[in-house]
């Protein structure tokens, strides 16, 4: 089993800062998540743990070994690009084989690897094709068959599902993450779309600039986020500021946030983060009043973008969105103030992510 | 209904585009009149008497007969092939060097590549006399250097023509293996790296093969470019060392033996059509 550990690693094209001093530690057999917006760095780190690319400075571990300047060959990590990257001139069978025959395995043993990684990903009876005779979601499955046949320490997907449509998406996703849980293989996968890492992944390291926001489990990350970029990132979010006045209340410019919080935080300014799906909407009475100015419905549930009163808008998400509330109409909005999580005092300033 | 829908589907009648036929009618007509018709004239005094017009078999037999065609057009063909050869050598290496620089170098490199053909093939091949001759720039290096006593003969044999084929044919195998090796996946190397293997597996199993194709088309090109050539065996071989087209010069300036010409140009483009169908075949499988 095999834990990546980054120690203070940097990695700088010319004058341009890719990842700056980030250390992290991701666990054995868990599948974990680099997400991040584009330009963030997320690629970098992918390419520095496959040995593509090497740091500028720092030191990056593999199963409690150094392997900061030990080349790609030798590390025993697959590899899945986002283009699949098979090789066009090989069959299938040959694209498998690939990694077995640089080991020099037997012939009878290369056979019967590959036909046990083409039944994995239920691909039986493709050896001889061509890859542009397969479709994308197939290409990816061979990739991927590709990069486990020669059962490496680490599997490492970049953006796996991006040049996908969104039905088959669904599909592979669920695959993927069967097959991790099958295999027990310590994954590492990037992406820049958070419903993807949420669903998938054990953790999430949460990239912006080159630097990581916050490591944490999808639900922590999700709820309790520490900045106000992690909080907007992950999901949609409403931002309450005001100064603590009691325990359980946010004092705003334009009235009070009931909020429930246990820490010393009296008489600070802070920053408290409420979903959109916390938020209920009556017709009589709530905390702040408003006026609906959009509806948009999105199936399972409608949104609606509320103004109050005070020229400030909240992002409702209402589930069973089969009745409606009208554009134009009154609404009082309402919490249970156990929803709203106050962000750590420096996450909640507002960057410029 | 069922029919009407059908004939909705099926591709309408093509109309005849009349601008298209007047743009292209000057140059049908003149590769027509100019290029075609000598072309059928030139097959059709390969199988006729010169003197009654009359269809006669006997300057294939003539050709087929004597040693010297035979002879003369065997040398052309291995002359072709080293001269292939010797391209593909030099070149593979030199497109390689240039797709692996940074792209500003790439760019010079290419330019000084292309640039050999601004420089008039005439004035090329003069200059390699310069360059090669008993008392040119190789010769006085060599000497100066101790390496030998004697001149060495670059110049008025095969040798001689074998560098200037080379150096004008260059370019036709470069500029395409350059263009297949950039367009090459950067990733399907990197991900052979992750899969384990070293640079020379990756070289001979990845990157070898996805060029190939393009190497075998433009070096099947350089060797059916090298079967007409004129200009450069006439000076560099000095008029001893006959290939082809020389052949051909002779036939029809010095014996006025056209029918002869005719037989020996019929032979050799049944020769390089053959292999240009090769070639069209390899290119389509390189895209």
């Amino acid at each position: 089993m095999t834990n990546v550990t980054f120690t203070s690693v940097s990695k700088a094209y010319g004058s341009v800062t890719a990842i700056g001093d980030i250390s992290l530690s991701v666990s054995s057999g868990a599948f974990t998540t680099i997400l991040g917006p584009s330009g963030s760095g997320k690629t970098t780190m992918l390419s520095l743990i496959a040995g593509i690319t090497a740091p500028s400075s720092g030191r990056i571990e593999l199963g409690g070994q150094e392997i900061t300047h030990v080349p790609a060959a030798r590390r025993n990590v697959g590899l899945v690009f986002q283009s699949y990257a098979l090789f066009p001139h090989m069959s299938i069978f040959d694209n498998i084989a690939f990694p077995l025959r640089v080991r020099h395995l037997p012939a009878p043993d290369i056979s019967r690897r590959v036909g046990e990684a083409l039944r994995l990903v239920r691909l039986t009876g493709f050896e001889s094709r061509r890859p542009h005779q397969l479709s994308g979601g197939q290409q990816q499955r061979v990739a991927l068959a590709r990069a486990i046949v020669f059962k490496p320490d680490i599997l490492l997907l970049d953006e796996p599902l991006a040049a996908l449509d969104r039905k088959l998406r669904e599909e592979v996703r669920s695959e993927i993450k069967a097959l991790q849980r099958s295999l027990g293989i310590t994954t590492i996968m990037v992406t820049h779309d958070q419903e993807e890492a949420m669903s998938l992944s054990d953790h999430i390291v949460l990239l912006a600039n080159g630097r990581v926001e916050q490591i944490g489990t999808p639900d922590e990350l999700y709820h309790r986020p520490k900045t106000r970029f992690a909080a907007g990132f992950l999901g949609l979010a409403n931002f309450l500021e005001g100064r603590l006045e009691q325990p359980n209340a946010i004092r705003g410019t334009s009235g009070d946030f009931p909020c429930r919080t246990s820490a010393g935080r009296l008489g600070r300014q802070v920053c408290g983060l409420l979903r959109p799906e916390d938020i209920r909407a009556d017709a009589d009475s709530g905390f702040v009043r408003g006026t609906i100015r959009e509806v948009v419905f999105l199936g399972e549930i409608a949104r609606y973008i509320v103004d109050t009163d005070s020229s400030r808008s909240f992002t409702v998400n209402i589930a069973g969105a089969r009745r409606r509330l009208a554009e134009g109409s009154a609404v009082w909005l309402s919490w249970d103030p156990e929803c709203v999580w106050l962000l750590p005092e420096e996450g909640g300033a507002p960057t410029l992510h | 209904m069922l029919g009407r829908a059908a004939g909705d589907i099926s591709p309408r009648r093509r109309r005849v585009r009349w601008d298209l036929v007047l743009l292209l009618a000057p140059l049908a007509l003149l590769t027509g009149i100019f290029f075609d018709v000598p072309l059928l004239n030139t097959a059709l005094w390969s199988v006729s008497d010169p003197a009654t017009g009359a269809l006669t078999g006997a300057h294939f037999q003539e050709f087929a007969q004597s040693a010297a065609y035979t002879r003369i057009i065997w040398r052309t063909l291995v002359m072709a092939l080293e001269v292939t050869l010797l391209t593909a050598l030099l070149g593979y290496p030199l497109a390689y060097w240039t797709s692996r620089l940074r792209p500003r170098l790439q760019a010079v490199v290419l330019a000084f590549i292309v640039m050999t053909f601004w420089v008039s093939i005439l004035v090329r091949t003069y200059a390699w006399i310069v360059i090669l001759g008993n008392g040119g720039l190789v010769n006085r290096t060599l000497q100066a250097l101790g390496l030998t006593t004697r001149p060495v003969e670059f110049l008025y044999n095969e040798l001689g023509i074998l560098i200037g084929m080379t150096n004008v044919l260059l370019p036709f195998l470069v500029l395409p293996l350059y263009a297949a090796m950039v367009r090459i996946d950067r990733r399907l190397l990197q991900v052979a790296q992750t899969l384990g293997a070293g640079p020379t597996r990756i070289f001979w199993q990845i990157f070898f093969p996805l060029t190939l194709p393009t190497l075998a088309a433009s070096a099947i090109f350089v060797f059916i470019l090298s079967l007409g050539f004129y200009i450069t065996p006439a000076v560099l071989g000095g008029g001893r060392v006959p290939l082809v087209a020389n052949m051909m010069d002779l036939l029809v300036n010095r014996f006025a033996r056209w029918e002869m010409a005719a037989v020996v140009s019929v032979v050799l483009m049944a020769v390089t059509l053959s292999l240009y169908s090769v070639y069209q075949w390899l290119r389509e499988r390189g895209a």
